[in-house]
């Protein structure tokens, strides 16, 4: 038997590894030599981890443990690995399987199901087959027509025809060309890239050969942020491996085609995704954006035509190249083919990584993957494509997700990130939020986005705190519109999104922030108060939990806060049993 | 190569592929503004104020990055560009802090600039420090002496101790000027044929009139009284405003043609309406000559006057008597002078009466004291009641209703309330209304007026509603006010007038300009306290009775002392900030964007550069130029997005990173985040002149513009369009320009008597030293006598020195003239290749090579080997270089020509030079040498290479290691071919020009010396021993200087004109850009000697010595200016000459004692 233990980092961060330790542990105690402990990348339900999966000889899926934590190891190992009996209270729910069942995995594919650390559990899905196809028997047009045939378009953000920039570089001189894979996800809320970095290596690696191949390339980079200790380890592992099978190095499957691969980590900066600057960082300058033209594919690393995608985008190639484009164009929408990873977070029940056909609609992926809204609340908005994208308001809810249909909106496909928003979000600090990050990480070349996002965010901070005047709704559809024309980089030039669809689905709220004193959502603790109602049981709860002693009143009698003393950290809401604590 | 048509903004022009919009743009004319773009360093972008518009594209496109297409239609100046490029603005500058302008300027409502006169004042300027503030103030003895001087009040010195004496040092400056021998007149236009009438001759209409006349117009002043000058002549007493200056200033208006006519009063003596055909424009400034009165009971009593009628009766002699008892009511100046005045005149009691208290007196405080001391009583918190007459209905009492201070008023200030039932009762014979003025406009037909009687006019156009009427000072729009007001008004509006006259109508728009706000008596914690200096004054007694001028004036001392005082608010680099001029350009308004300032805690200490991040844009030109065009890196930017500044590299001072004080990032910065750290006394924003000459340092030859005010040396910066440095220069140049200026210059000759230096005057001097010589040689013989000329000095200069010495048969040397090894070699004394030839070499050798001696040939070599050049530096040990890591190869050597002597023998060993003349001596010379792995590789890249060159420097490297270098030259064939031969740099400016002079002897001359006369040379002092008499020309004392027997001051190369030769034989010219404050110049003091030996040398000037030099060298004849005389040098008669053994470098003292000082002050990077 096996048992497999997910360790991404996501598993880890919820204990995984204790828990494969634990089953070490007790697996020895026990002496139960037929049972083998291993482990796998993260599948994706990360609201369920740790998840163990125990297979039987056959290598078939007996059953899947969720959210197991070491305390429920000994009964697992007692009652399913000696008594062959599964633990049926720990296993995943019926409605959790609906989350993984609803999907089609392409990029996903071997996360959580492979050791990611042996190559030959890779190569046991047929790793590395479609590199050594096109290697040994195909020419890079033909490997360019059939990317092209499969509609695939980068991940990353922009959606731009893979085909069509790996066609480019080939196209254009330069004693050296380069394969780089921008793994420098820093997206808040995404983490696709992580996933197969740290879940499925090889799939990565083996589409930047293909690449590479197609494109005339006979070196690759990984730009990796270093935030993702455990990814740069695997893909070591991973390259390392490559290496010895004659996958990576001089002649690949023994033909006179040389690839080999390196790992930048990158510095942490968020513009480093942005690709001029992901290419002067590689040159060993600091992080900032350059001016396009010259593209990459003309004039990159060092001068030299390089192509850069993103880690998904790699990551669908060899499974394109195995089943054909026409597979991969089977599924999807009619210009967004293929499936797409979503990082669903926020305000969402089942929250994870879900790959889904691209054109399935954001109510299917909310309400059908991601089972709906935490407790049950009101579905307002879902922020799409990161600080870059927009939100989009529930009347959308319809949209399909596809690159053209959500840019109708006014947000982006971006790199997949769902940032669901309930009632309770307030639009004017959700906006603020994403500026205040794209502030943060502006790298301060050009004016536009040094200080004008600066004085933006400036803006919406006043307004969240009360002080907003009139004009500010204006003076902020101003800066978006000059910063988006004016800004140097995708960086500065999405910046304003956030704020311009916010301003274009939820204009009321700013203006009951500015003209009313208002926070609708009633979420900026400046424009709230919190008052106990005559629901008031007088049970003390709120008086008791309060933090500063804002709340007096006898027992059993209706209580009172002082607005004076409080400072509107919501505890008294949280602790009233009787709903008698109002935000106005 | 085809041409693209594109047409931009309408016109139809031609570009080549490859090029930008931004190019484009540059070449046909068409503005495009950019913060951030060098041509010289790759495309940056992050400024985007260069966006345009494409038609059929939705976007902005940034001109600097945007390759042109055919066919493109691109606009330049649409709303949205406009737009754009505005708010952008406004984003840089709600994040800029600092002062563009010096608050008291900006207080001044003429707009003087105070900080810059003061600044002139400092440094000893007088002359153009006046002829600044006539830039604004045509009265400024008047103003300097009356003005109530809203710039003190704003002058930050007050946070400190006192602020400057801004009127006084004003006042100074116009005291020096209109009562010394040649007042400042300004310059008038032609005649543009349009005339105006001025109606009133106060400040406004004598200041309009100078305004308008220097533009060229026709100036007609018509004033109603006998004399010009207003209120300042007939509202102010002789005691503070002596006539006698408002006539000097008058007289001026006079000199510039300025038509006055007194006496005349419009309405009654000629109509307005035959003013305003008769003339183009007509402007009113009539003042406000009619006293208010304070509508107490009887007050229509004789014997109560106005406060201004009085003045103006005691100015005009008028009979006035006054009786015993005088009360003036009224706390202004007015009535200040109007007590003051009466106590002159003989009054027992002078009352002054004002219904609040002394600190609420709008009155100067020193006027107030003054009248104290001089026995006025002050009535404070009184107000007239009634003033009772008597029978003839002349005043004799006045009762006064005692007042108190009540609660402050909106305005904060305490109103007067009347104590109930409380009254005083003073006797008086005269009662002196000074309360207020309104204005009379009898006879203006036309002229729209206020409710209160005053001259309505556009407070924009400053226009009445007559066409072509325009007016200002205290008659318009109630704007009772001081006299630097109406001067203001005057400043303002002018212009609009001009255009008026022009058929144009312009507003006034006042400029923008960035303001410190938060400063506060801590940003000046660290300043000494220093008062100002007080001024002679009479005591109350001995001007009381009389109408003598009670205060005297700083004297030169005082004034030089206090206006050091200065705080230097303004930004230095106004004059020259892009920021700011776009700013005004495109109307910001940056306070809507207001928010954060990302401010910066520096702490710098280079001598030369100034940083203030807090002034800084980001536009990285620092950064880049210092990296990309001079391959330092000294600087970098540090943290991110709003917080990002720019530092020097691992955020060390500036002087400890590789710095080499080239000013390059000072020249590139836009805006005032990097400036020169002036060696003015008091470094002062200044508009300077420019003059476009050549570095008188290294052989080179940098093309520079020197920039100056009056007489001083301000700064230098490198010429874009100079042949030989295209834009860059090194510290030297930067910042070395001005030493012979510097502190301690001789500015007098000086003879040895008893054994000390003692000054004497130039006869005696120049009589000393030919007697001396002349003996000399009648005891030695003509050989005896020797005159050493500097490298430094001009063609010219040396020419005539050495004519001199010709004429008295003495023979010439310089002491920086090292052998040329060269010379036996290729039978030429000079460089046969010439610099720019290193850019397109194969292989360039480098051999012997101190960087700092040449800072731009290290930057030509660089930009070799980015062409492809693979450069090889040949050092001994010990001579490591900095900033060359673009060298293909570097050789280190002991200091021998062992490692040279390998290569010749590798390269005769590959068979090379055979059949050349002397091959077989310099073979055998060079067999016994070994050949290291080293030289074979460097004799072989050298040999192998189409193009190669050897670059040398003559004084660094030995005699004999030259010959080597030539040899080595001569025997592989790299010779006597463009871009294939050898770059030999001389050590100075003019090495090369001496030489062609025929000064070609070195210091080994000296032999049997015993008289020597230096002009510009500090040579070792050990070579001085012999001597038994020694003359030294030069700007410092120096360490010869000190040993000499007579001593002239010389001058340096910015106060003469001519030209150098640099190392390569161009010819490059010298401008004047400055008078140094010396009698003689290099060249007449040589004449000056020769006149004594009754030899005349016949030239007045420089074009005569030219013009023999024409004549008499024929190398020069055909040379042109700016030209390489000979081009390529063939070198046809090259020979191989057997070389001893030597060492390889041996780097010869400068003798440039300026040099010499330059590069001592640079930091040791350099």
């Amino acid at each position: 038997m096996k048992v497999v233990v997910g360790q991404g980092s996501c598993g880890i961060a919820t204990g995984a590894k204790k828990t494969s330790d634990e089953f070490q542990r007790i697996v020895a105690e026990k002496n139960l030599t037929n049972v083998v402990i291993d482990k796998t990348g993260c599948i994706g339900t990360c609201y369920l981890e740790p998840i163990v999966d125990v297979y039987n000889d056959e290598g078939a899926l007996e059953t899947r443990y969720v959210k197991c934590t070491t305390d429920k190891v000994e009964r697992i190992v007692e009652e399913h690995l000696m008594g062959g009996k599964p633990v049926e209270e720990y296993a995943i729910p019926a409605e959790d399987e609906a989350f993984l069942s609803q999907q089609q995995r392409i990029v996903l594919r071997n996360c959580g199901q492979i050791n990611p650390e042996k190559i030959e559990e890779y190569i046991a899905t047929g790793g590395y087959e479609a590199a050594r196809k096109v290697i040994t028997s195909m020419t890079p047009d033909e490997v360019i027509e059939e990317i092209k045939v499969s509609g695939l378009r980068g991940r990353g953000g922009a959606g731009f025809p893979t085909w069509f920039k790996w066609n480019a570089i080939k196209s254009n001189k330069g004693a050296q060309k380069y394969m780089v894979c921008n793994a420098d996800e820093g997206d808040p809320g995404a983490f696709m890239d992580r996933s197969v970095l740290e879940g499925d290596p090889h799939s990565l690696l083996e589409g930047m050969i293909i690449g590479g191949f197609a494109a005339g390339a006979t070196e690759g980079i990984i730009y990796c942020r270093a935030e993702y200790p455990l990814a740069i380890v695997r893909l070591e592992i991973a390259m390392a491996q490559a290496r010895e099978k004659g996958y990576l190095g001089k002649n690949l499957f023994g033909t006179d085609f040389n690839f080999d691969i390196r790992i930048k980590a990158g510095a942490g900066a968020f513009v480093c995704g942005e690709e001029t600057a992901l290419i002067a960082s590689l040159e060993g300058e600091r992080g900032m954006p350059r001016l396009k033209p010259p593209f990459p594919a003309a004039k990159g690393y060092w001068k030299l035509p390089t192509n850069i995608n993103n880690v998904e985008t790699y990551a669908n190639v060899a499974w394109i190249i195995a089943n054909g484009g026409q597979a991969f164009a089977d599924r999807g929408a009619e210009k967004s083919k293929g499936s797409k990873v979503f990082a669903l977070a926020g305000k969402i029940k089942k929250g994870g990584l879900v790959e889904v056909p691209m054109g399935m609609t954001l109510k299917e992926v909310i309400y059908n993957i991601g089972g709906g809204i935490k407790n049950d609340k009101e579905f307002k908005a879902v922020q799409m494509g990161g600080p870059s994208g927009g939100c989009i308001p529930a009347e959308l809810i319809d949209t399909p997700v596809t690159y053209e249909d959500i840019n109708k909106t006014g947000a982006i496909v971006g790199s997949g990130g769902m940032i669901v928003m309930d009632e309770d979000t307030c639009m004017v600090d959700m906006a603020r939020f994403f500026l205040d990050f794209t502030k943060k990480e502006s790298c301060g070349k050009c004016n536009y986005c040094r200080i004008g996002t600066k004085r933006m965010l400036e803006i919406l901070e006043r307004i969240t705190k009360g002080e907003g005047r009139d004009g500010d709704i204006e003076l902020l559809e101003e800066l978006a519109a000059k910063i988006k024309d004016g800004a140097m980089c995708g960086l500065g030039q999405t910046a304003p999104n956030p704020v311009l669809t916010t301003l274009k689905y939820f204009r009321n709220e700013y203006e009951d922030h500015i003209y009313n004193h208002k926070c609708t959502a009633k979420s900026c603790k400046a424009l709230i108060h919190y008052e106990i109602t005559e629901d008031c049981k007088g049970c003390t709860a709120c008086a008791r939990h309060c933090p500063v002693g804002a709340i007096s009143g006898e027992k059993k009698q209706q209580h009172k806060i002082d607005p004076a003393i409080c400072i509107k950290c919501g505890k008294c809401e949280e602790s009233c049993k009787f709903g008698a604590v109002k935000r106005v | 190569m085809n041409k693209y048509r594109l047409n931009i903004d309408g016109k139809e022009v031609y570009g080549l592929p490859g090029q930008t919009i931004l190019d484009v743009c540059k070449e046909n004319d068409i503005f495009i503004p950019t913060l951030c773009y060098d041509e010289r360093t790759e495309i940056y972008g992050a400024c985007g104020l260069c966006m345009v518009e494409m038609e059929g594209n939705p976007k902005l496109w940034k001109a600097c990055a945007t390759e042109i297409a055919p066919n493109m239609i691109i606009h330049t100046n649409t709303p949205r560009v406009i737009e754009s490029r505005k708010t952008n603005l406004e984003l840089l500058l709600s994040n800029h802090k600092g002062d563009c302008r010096p608050p008291c300027m900006l207080a001044c409502p003429a707009g003087t600039d105070c900080q810059g006169y003061v600044g002139l004042i400092a440094n000893g300027q007088y002359e153009e420090a006046i002829k600044l503030i006539r830039d604004n103030i045509p009265l400024p003895g008047a103003i300097g002496r009356v003005c109530p001087h809203p710039c003190e009040t704003a002058c930050r010195r007050g946070l400190v101790d006192e602020p400057i004496a801004i009127a006084n040092l004003k006042r100074f400056a116009a005291d020096t000027d209109e009562f010394g021998e040649d007042p400042f007149v300004p310059e008038c236009e032609p005649d543009t044929g349009k005339n105006v009438a001025i109606i009133g001759g106060g400040p406004y209409g004598i200041s309009m009139a100078y305004f308008l006349r220097q533009l060229g117009h026709d100036i007609t002043i018509y004033e109603a009284m006998p004399k010009l000058g207003g209120m300042l002549r007939y509202g102010i007493p002789e005691y503070r405003l002596p006539k006698e200056v408002l006539d000097e200033e008058i007289a001026v208006l006079e000199k510039m043609g300025v038509t006055m006519i007194t006496n005349t009063k419009i309405g009654e003596d000629i109509s307005f309406e035959t003013i305003r055909r008769d003339y183009d424009a007509v402007c009113v400034g009539i003042g406000a000559w009619v006293s208010t009165g304070v509508r107490c009971k009887g007050e229509d009593a004789e014997g109560v006057i106005g406060g201004i009628d009085f003045l103006r009766k005691v100015v005009r002699n008028e009979d006035i008597d006054l009786g015993k008892n005088v009360a003036i009511v009224g706390g202004g100046n007015t009535a200040m002078d109007a007590c003051r005045t009466a106590v002159r005149l003989g009054a027992d009691k002078v009352y002054n009466i004002y219904r609040r208290t002394k600190d609420e007196m709008p009155a100067d405080m020193i006027e107030i004291e003054e009248a104290e001391e001089e026995g006025v009583i002050f009535l404070n918190l009184t107000n007239p009641l009634e003033i009772i007459s008597d029978e003839n209905g002349h005043c004799r009492q006045m009762v006064l209703q005692v007042m108190e201070l009540g609660e402050p008023d909106a305005s904060g200030r305490r109103a007067p309330v009347p104590v109930e039932g409380k009254t005083e009762t003073i006797d008086v014979d005269t009662v002196i209304l000074a309360i207020g003025q309104r204005v009379n406009a009898e006879g203006m037909e036309g002229v729209e007026l206020t409710r209160k009687g005053g001259l309505v006019y556009d407070k924009d156009t400053y226009m009445t509603a007559l066409p072509g009427v325009f007016a200002g000072g205290d008659c318009g729009n109630d704007k009772i006010s001081i006299a630097v007001e109406s001067i203001g008004d005057a400043k303002k509006s002018y212009l609009i007038v001009d255009a008026y006259l022009r058929g144009e109508e312009i507003k006034y728009e006042p400029n923008y300009y960035v303001t410190k706000k938060d400063v506060t008596p801590a940003t000046f914690e660290d300043r000494e306290r220093m008062c100002r200096p007080t001024m002679e004054q009479l005591n109350a007694e001995e001007r009381k009775d009389n109408f003598t001028e009670v205060v005297f004036g700083y004297d030169e001392e005082q004034a030089v002392e206090e206006a050091h005082r200065c705080l230097e608010c303004g930004c230095k680099d106004y004059f020259e900030c892009k920021l700011i001029s776009y700013a005004n350009m495109y109307n910001v308004d940056p306070d809507r964007l207001a928010g954060d300032i990302n401010e910066v805690e520096f702490h710098d200490e280079h001598p030369f550069i100034l940083r203030d991040p807090n002034k800084c844009i980001l536009c990285g030109l620092c950064v880049r130029a210092c990296d990309e065009v001079m391959g330092v890196g000294a600087l970098g930017l540090v943290k991110r997005g709003f917080d990002t500044v720019v530092m020097p590299a691992l955020e060390q001072p500036l002087s400890e990173t590789g710095c080499i004080s080239c000013g390059q990032c000072v020249s590139v910065c836009p805006t005032g985040a990097l400036q020169e750290n002036l060696t003015l006394e008091k470094s002062v924003p200044l508009d300077t002149d420019v003059t476009d000459t050549t570095c008188a340092y290294c052989s080179v030859g940098c093309s520079m513009h020197l920039e100056t005010y009056g007489d001083m040396l301000v700064k230098a910066a490198p010429d874009r369009e100079g042949a030989v440095n295209k834009g860059l220069l090194c510290g030297r140049g930067k910042f070395g320009f001005d030493c012979s200026v510097m502190e301690g210059k001789l500015l007098e000759p000086m003879a040895r008597k008893d054994g000390e230096l003692t000054e004497v005057d130039y006869h005696e001097a120049f009589v000393l030293t030919t007697k001396k010589a002349e003996a000399l040689a009648a005891k030695y013989g003509r050989n005896a006598v020797a005159v050493a000329i500097s490298d430094r000095y001009t063609n010219e200069e040396a020419y005539v020195i050495k004519s001199f010495a010709d004429s008295i048969g003495a023979k010439t040397l310089c002491f920086n003239n090292r052998e040329n090894g060269l010379e036996k070699v290729l039978g030429v004394n000079a460089t046969p290749n010439t610099i720019n030839e290193l850019l397109s070499a194969e292989v360039i050798i480098c051999a012997g090579f101190i960087a700092k001696e040449n800072q731009i040939i290290r930057l030509k070599l660089k930009q070799a080997a980015k062409n492809g050049a693979k450069v090889i530096l040949v050092n001994p040990e010990g001579y490591a270089q900095d900033h060359m890591g673009f060298v293909y190869k570097t050789v280190e050597t002991d200091n021998s020509l062992g490692f040279f002597k390998g290569v010749a023998k590798a390269l005769a060993d590959m068979g090379k030079g055979t059949g050349v003349e002397g091959f077989d001596a310099f073979k055998a010379s060079v067999d016994n040498a070994s050949v290291s792995e080293e030289a074979k590789e460097v004799a072989e890249l050298y040999a192998n290479a189409k193009k190669a060159m050897i670059v040398f420097q003559q004084n660094v490297v030995t005699t004999e290691a030259a010959a080597l270098l030539g040899d080595i030259a001569v025997v592989s064939g790299h010779i006597g071919k463009a871009r294939d031969g050898i770059l030999m740099l001389k050590a100075k400016n003019n090495s090369q020009g001496i030489i062609d002079l025929g000064i070609t002897a070195g210091a080994e001359a000296m032999e049997g010396v015993k008289a020597l006369l230096v002009f510009g040379e500090d040579p070792d002092p050990a070579l001085l021993k012999e001597l038994v008499f020694l003359m030294v020309c030069d700007t410092h004392m120096t360490e010869a200087a000190k040993l000499a027997d007579v001593v002239i001051p010389g001058t340096g190369f910015a106060s003469t004109y001519g030209t150098f030769t640099n190392t390569e034989r161009r010819l490059q010219v010298v401008e004047q850009a400055i008078e140094e404050d010396v009698v003689f110049s290099n060249w007449e003091v040589a004449a000056e000697l020769a006149h004594v030996y009754e030899v005349e040398m016949p030239f007045d000037d420089i074009e005569d010595i030219s013009d023999e030099m024409n004549d008499k060298l024929p190398v020069y004849r055909y040379a042109e200016m700016g030209e390489i005389y000979g081009g390529v040098l063939t070198c046809e008669n090259a020979k191989l000459v057997a070389v001893e053994d030597a060492a390889f470098v041996a780097p010869l003292r400068s003798t440039d004692h300026l040099m010499n000082m330059i590069d001592a002050r640079l930091p040791h990077a350099n």
